[in-house]
């Protein structure tokens, strides 16, 4: 796949993504019709396969995959495409053929969401006390999985050691909110 | 290797196989550092979960 394009949504880089994205969604849109979706649902589907793109690359997974991404993104498509009319055949007065179509795009498999648990809703509350630059922090070090290294010229730092001792910072800070709250609580 | 470097390279997917292996050991035999591993993968899935709704507000706007 497109090194360029991987690396440009694992770092948000908006001008590419927007390219991207817009680049992508008439032919979508197009390519949808053949299953005769609603077009609201067409433009929801599109956007739920763009944002399940966007976390393949974070995870990694995209760096091994040989084909183009607009291919990847259209088959991760034509996979939510299938399940939004299984759920049309369980409604009344509608049954849509669920003939699979072979060529054109192949069909990429996607996982399930998992849900937060409990404790990571808890957690959650916590997180959102943080100041936006300690959210921006500990979601580039631990979600988008950037290096120190990474962050430092994505963001600007002056050094890697910077980085690591603001990253620190942030954690410290949490658990200090989640602390004092179970103290107080 | 210390904590701090070996939980980056965890997170960052940059861990050797020899690393890997200190890792999991350590996650093992080492309370405090599973009791960090545990929050830091928390952390992860919740800034996962944030992250994405930003980035579908962001897409709202294109």
């Amino acid at each position: 796949m497109e090194q360029h394009y991987v690396d440009a949504l694992r770092t948000d880089d908006h001008p590419i993504i927007k390219e991207l994205y817009t680049g992508y969604r008439i032919d979508f849109l197009g390519f949808s019709k053949r299953y005769k979706l609603s077009e609201e649902d067409a433009i929801d589907i599109y956007q739920e396969a763009f944002i399940t793109l966007r976390k393949h690359a974070i995870s990694g997974k995209l760096y091994k995959i040989e084909s183009s991404l607009k291919t990847y993104l259209f088959g991760i498509g034509k996979h939510l495409i299938y399940k939004k009319l299984k759920e049309y055949s369980l409604k009344a007065n509608y049954t849509p053929s669920l003939q699979k179509e072979e060529g054109f795009y192949e069909e990429v498999s996607v996982d399930p969401e998992e849900e937060l648990t409990q404790e990571q809703l808890l957690l959650k509350r916590y997180f959102n006390l943080l100041g936006k630059s300690c959210q921006r922090m500990l979601t580039l070090s631990f979600y988008r999985g950037l290096t120190n290294e990474e962050i430092s010229k994505l963001e600007g730092y002056e050094s890697e050691a910077v980085v690591r001792s603001q990253k620190s910072r942030c954690l410290k800070t949490l658990k200090d909110l989640i602390k004092n709250s179970k103290d107080n609580g | 290797m210390v904590d701090s470097i070996l939980i980056e390279k965890y997170f960052s997917g940059n861990l050797s196989e020899e690393e890997l292996l200190e890792f999991e050991k350590r996650y093992e035999n080492n309370t405090e550092f599973r009791q960090e591993i545990d929050f830091l993968k928390n952390l992860k899935a919740v800034s996962k979960a944030e992250d994405t709704q930003q980035f579908k507000a962001t897409l709202q706007r294109f």
